[in-house]
């Protein structure tokens, strides 16, 4: 559905050039939810930009549903445009319009009873029938991306970018967004493409996730396989930023010394893949190596469905007994990292 | 009534009727270049802001050749730039003096000024709504119809309201030109024949004149903000 090949943008500010993306290249399938995570700063929302030519790549070659927005002129480009649907982190509703009128905007030309049959389907579609008459700032946060979000879908777009559509909303709000969105993709079968630099976002919604990091895509793939073996530094952190693991380098870092490691200890990190989960591992080495096992850290998640979690313990014991005892859970599909020892 | 006029300001009863040409002069000066104003002025003030760097309409040749012409007329004082438009005035209008000689003058004060006070009006717009507009596939002039003017509608409403209030002040001073008004009226009885009760009359009908204007302009503006 969306094909961007080896995109580039540079902006010039000033004398300096900031290469904002850099040979980008990915392909998002037609009906999927695909995430574009990173830091700010990382390029996400240039890149997200780009699919739309709000920002015209300065090299590459960009896709969507078949045609080649990169070679249209600026009247093709603006018909396709209306089948690329887009909401933003401030929403960007018009002030001086109603609800209704908002979502009444991409509709000009039509005939009356057209468009008023569509806003009123689309405003049931987000839950604000009641709301037509009211104006932008009578509304709330959720309430006003739900207005953004039936005006974008008015042209009966095929993609719906979604801009940090999420970033200024409270998590409740937040979620009942993202179902919103999962609704829209199941049931009108439009391919959505999510920025954001929660990794509870693309955990929540995503079947994809693309990471970037100074411009380029540094990792991909679909979200559980990310999530369980994430192999970039940076995707390592936006996963631990979803569980409390991040924590476990606050508790070494902290001055009070929460966490003693006696001389012979190890703080391991356990990382469940697939069904391990299920095995009382934890017993089972410390009864076969002759470890003491202190569980300071855990967390399950499910991601698309499959369970995904991990431990950080404290192993005392020895040298060879730990070894052999990390030999034996890397067999069974638990990935074991040391994060420090005594 | 009457009687309670004439004890307190007989000057002015007995110019009455000089009195009420002189309103009803100021009141044509004020009404008609304000409306050719608001028809050249507000194009004017959306290309001055559309054509700037990174505008929907982005053009610097345009947008420096109108800014230029813009800063000139607005920094003539206006008593200068009626003498200097005489000769413009004979050839567009037939005359240089009176309501119809004033009106060119007028506009070319105005008009930049109104500019100047919709492109800020625009400049307020958010950002993020024309990358909206654009991202639905709307074109530069249909942002400029449907987003830019209907979003600034309170900005530019303000705007007009400032622009008329200094057309009233500009027309006191097209009275020393020859222009009749309430600005000559003041000046021929009230200066030159030192009869203070004819500028105190003048000068509080032009502060009413003002007050109804800006009265109006502020109920406008506050209504068109939701």
């Amino acid at each position: 559905m969306i094909q961007l090949e080896h995109v580039s943008k540079q902006f010039e500010a000033g004398k300096q050039t900031v290469e904002a993306v850099k040979d980008v290249s990915l392909h998002i399938e037609k009906g999927t939810i695909a995430g574009i995570i990173g830091f700010s700063g990382a390029g996400k929302s240039t890149l997200a930009r780009c699919i739309n030519l709000l920002e015209r790549p300065t090299e590459g070659k960009v896709t969507v549903g078949g045609a080649e927005l990169t070679a249209l002129s600026e009247r093709q480009l603006r018909e396709k445009r209306k089948k690329i649907g887009m909401i933003f982190q401030h929403f960007n509703l018009f002030a001086s319009r109603t609800v209704y009128g908002n979502v009444a905007y991409p509709l000009k030309g039509r005939s009356k009873g057209e468009i008023d049959q569509k806003v009123r389907s689309l405003l049931e579609l987000v839950g604000l029938s009641d709301k037509a008459e009211a104006y932008p700032s009578q509304l709330s946060g959720g309430q006003k991306q739900r207005v953004a979000i039936a005006r974008a879908l008015a042209s009966n777009p095929e993609v719906l970018l979604s801009d940090e559509a999420t970033s200024a909303l409270d998590p409740e709000t937040t979620r009942s967004i993202l179902r919103l969105l999962k609704e829209v993709n199941r049931t009108l079968g439009v391919t959505i493409v999510i920025i954001t630099h929660e990794m509870g976002v693309i955990k929540e919604i995503c079947d994809q996730v693309y990471v970037m990091e100074g411009g380029r895509v540094v990792e991909s793939g679909d979200v559980f396989q990310v999530f369980a073996s994430p192999r970039a530094a940076v995707t390592r952190r936006f996963v631990d930023s979803t569980s409390n693991f991040s924590r476990i380098q606050e508790l070494l870092d902290d001055p009070a010394h929460p966490i003693r490691l006696n001389p012979g200890d190890y703080l391991l990190r356990l990382n469940y893949l697939e069904r391990s989960t299920s095995e009382a591992l934890i017993s089972n080495i410390s009864r076969r190596f002759e470890l003491d096992v202190n569980i300071l850290l855990g967390s399950i998640e499910l991601i698309d469905g499959n369970p995904l979690g991990g431990l950080v313990v404290v192993a005392g014991g020895g040298h060879d007994k730990i070894t052999a005892a990390v030999a034996y859970l890397s067999k069974r599909n638990v990935l074991v990292e040391v994060i420090s020892h005594g | 009534m009457a009687e309670l006029l004439n004890q307190i300001i007989p000057d002015v009863v007995v110019r009455s009727d000089q009195l009420w040409r002189a309103f009803w002069e100021t009141i044509q000066m004020v009404s008609i270049s304000g409306a050719i104003s608001l028809v050249f002025g507000i194009p004017f003030g959306v290309l001055l802001f559309t054509t700037k760097e990174g505008g929907i309409l982005q053009n610097r040749p345009v947008n420096f050749i109108l800014g230029k012409i813009c800063d000139f007329f607005r920094s003539i004082p206006f008593i200068l730039l009626g003498i200097l438009l005489i000769g413009l005035s004979r050839l567009i209008v037939g005359t240089g003096i009176g309501v119809r000689g004033i009106i060119i003058p007028l506009l070319f004060a105005t008009i930049p000024f109104l500019g100047r006070q919709v492109e800020s009006a625009l400049a307020e717009v958010p950002a993020g709504l024309i990358e909206a507009a654009e991202a639905m596939g709307s074109s530069p002039w249909e942002i400029v119809w449907r987003v830019y003017l209907k979003e600034a509608v309170p900005g530019i409403t303000r705007g007009v309201t400032i622009t008329i209030v200094s057309l009233i002040n500009f027309t006191a001073v097209a009275g020393t030109l020859g222009a009749g008004g309430l600005g000559n009226f003041a000046i021929m009885y009230g200066h030159s024949k030192n009869l203070p009760q004819i500028t105190w009359t003048v000068i509080l009908i032009i502060v009413v004149l003002v007050s109804a204007v800006q009265f109006v302009g502020g109920y406008i503006a506050k209504k068109a903000t939701h």
